[in-house]
């Protein structure tokens, strides 16, 4: 007769109770709703059994890590906010730090529709406008001015004051060109390039450009390798050098990718600047680097990219320039873009023991 | 069997009642909110790296639980920051700040989750990136716990997803839960009570996987 009672009551409080449980057990019920639910969980077992549940899991999910976000952008941002930048027109050497931009990236134009007017930059103005570097909507008609790069997460932001950039109307026009040319070359756009490249961003109307990467990693057979592979993997080839010697010897590579994979390739070039592969991989098939190796070091690690992972050919021959400057057959007809790479410190142990 | 379940409440209580003591407010290194939001508005560059250094990990964390993906969380959190930036003006002071600013870091994991892109290889970044490969002092079965509960709230509905983040990681309150999404206080209790049961069946599905 007892158990009897007992179903009953659990089988009623399913609806009156049990959806305020969780409320209850957070502390975010009235006084009066509070003391009922209490009254109600010392003699209803299916609740307190919910209860407790509900006090476990919420423990639980507690343990979850918390992910620090990059750290050195962090502390750079808070410790340099929004310098203004000098720019020189005559001289377009870099005069600010890219210390969040790691590669350098140089564009010139081909058909990309940018016009720029840069006016002086009042040093004492605050910021009003900005940029964000992003794939999808960069350079519209936004004020922008003595850019000031904010590294932010991993992006710079250019921050503006008084430039102005906007689309030229006739964005097939040579006067177009030069000015996207000019703009390109500006400390603006390459900060933009730089940043989009080196953070998988890319700005669509940058794409039909040829790009230059400048790598932080250096130039070990490795990091070729991978980089060859990792251009075969998006549908693109080697173009140049012939060999994975001269690339050692030239310190410059260029691939050329379809157009539709560039956002993957400038990822994978930013992961490879950060010292990882340029692809998720199972971590099994990634070589462990040794405890206390550095992050540029692990590049000199082999890497091991599983065969589903390699679309048309091995690292040995992209290496050996079988397939230099040629485009595979499932990749005729498609639009391609041709980057060119260059390689960081000269890794001296490397390259002796590559090159005689 | 009637002295476990008055062990069990008594430590739920506790529990409450430890919870009780937690401030939820904003930590402002002491700068009050008011005159936080002051030099904000006045276009204070050191205020915003200030409000920047506060919530820059509490608002990647939230992406990171909500999307699954690290680059994404640093796209959303470099996008909230400069939303706050461009927008602090049209901050009137209603709600806290911290709710203005979790409602728009809302706002931009909807948008990221919407033109979710396809053509972008999936992440594993904890394979990688996980603290536990940088710190050795965390152990292998940490990890495992942390990868189970991401890949658990995952499988939740995007709804549920995001009461959970909001009350169980970033400890915000029924109220401020509702303020950030625009929704009823009764909407968020039911949504969290139903997200905690759909959630603990998911970890023990994991668990029960993994023996």
């Amino acid at each position: 007769m007892k158990n009897s009672t007992e179903d009953n009551r659990s089988a009623s409080c399913r609806s009156r109770f049990q959806g305020e449980l969780k409320a209850y057990l957070d502390g975010e019920l009235g006084v009066l709703r509070k003391t009922l639910i209490r009254r109600h969980v010392e003699h209803c077992r299916e609740c307190s059994g919910e209860l407790e549940q509900l006090a476990s899991t919420s423990v639980l999910i507690k343990k979850a890590h918390v992910l620090q976000p990059p750290m050195h952008i962090a502390v750079r941002f808070a410790s340099e906010p929004a310098q203004p930048v000098r720019v020189d027109h005559r001289n377009p050497r870099l005069t600010w730090q890219p210390v969040l931009v790691v590669g350098a990236v140089l564009a010139t134009a081909a058909g990309a529709m940018v016009l720029v007017r840069m006016s002086p930059a009042p040093m004492h103005s605050s910021i009003r406008s900005g940029i964000v570097v992003h794939r999808d909507r960069v350079l519209k008609d936004t004020r922008v001015a003595s850019p000031t790069v904010l590294p932010l997460h991993g992006r710079a932001v250019l921050l503006a004051k008084t430039t102005t950039i906007r689309l030229s109307p006739d964005p097939t026009s040579a006067e177009a060109d030069r000015l996207t040319r000019e703009f390109f070359k500006s400390e603006q756009g390459k900060a933009l390039l730089a940043a989009s490249v080196n953070h998988r961003h890319v700005p669509s109307q940058v794409s039909a450009l040829p790009v230059q990467v400048a790598m932080n990693v250096p130039r070990t057979r490795s990091a070729v390798n991978l980089l060859v592979t990792f251009a075969n993997q998006l549908g693109g080839s080697r173009i140049s050098p012939d060999s994975g010697a001269q690339t050692l010897q030239r310190n410059e590579l260029t691939i050329r990718v379809p157009k539709s994979s560039l956002s993957q390739l400038a990822r994978g070039l930013a992961r490879m600047n950060a010292g990882l592969v340029p692809v998720d991989l199972p971590s099994s098939s990634v070589s462990a680097p040794a405890p206390g190796r550095s992050a540029r070091q692990r590049l000199a690690y082999p890497v091991m990219l599983p065969s589903n992972h390699i679309a048309r050919s091995t690292p040995r021959e992209n290496v050996e320039g079988n397939q230099t400057g040629k485009a595979t057959a499932a990749t005729k007809g498609v639009p391609m873009i041709v980057v060119h790479i260059t390689f960081g410190a000269k890794d001296r142990e490397s390259h002796n023991r590559t090159t005689p | 069997m009637a002295i476990m379940h008055n062990t069990s409440i008594i430590l739920v209580e506790r529990s409450i009642r430890k919870r009780g003591k937690v401030t939820y407010a904003l930590v402002t290194d002491g700068l009050s909110e008011r005159v936080l939001v002051r030099k904000l508005k006045q276009g204070d560059e050191q205020a915003f790296a200030h409000l920047v250094k506060l919530y820059e990990t509490r608002v990647y964390n939230m992406a990171y639980r909500i999307t699954g993906s690290r680059e994404d969380a640093e796209d959303i959190t470099q996008e909230t920051f400069l939303g706050i930036h461009s927008g602090m003006t049209r901050f009137k002071g209603a709600s806290k700040l911290s709710t203005w600013i979790y409602r728009i870091a809302m706002n931009h994991c909807l948008e990221h989750t919407r033109r979710h892109r396809p053509e972008m290889l999936p992440l594993q970044d904890d394979v990688i990136h996980s603290p536990s490969s940088n710190d050795p002092q965390l152990s292998a079965e940490q990890a495992c716990t942390s990868d189970a509960i991401q890949r658990a709230l995952l499988g939740l509905s995007y709804e549920h997803r995001q009461v959970v983040v909001l009350h169980e990681l970033q400890e915000l309150t029924y109220s401020e839960i509702a303020d950030s999404l625009g929704i009823p206080i009764g909407t968020v209790k039911s949504r969290l009570f139903n997200a905690m049961r759909r959630l603990k069946d998911l970890l023990t599905d994991f668990a029960s996987d993994g023996e």
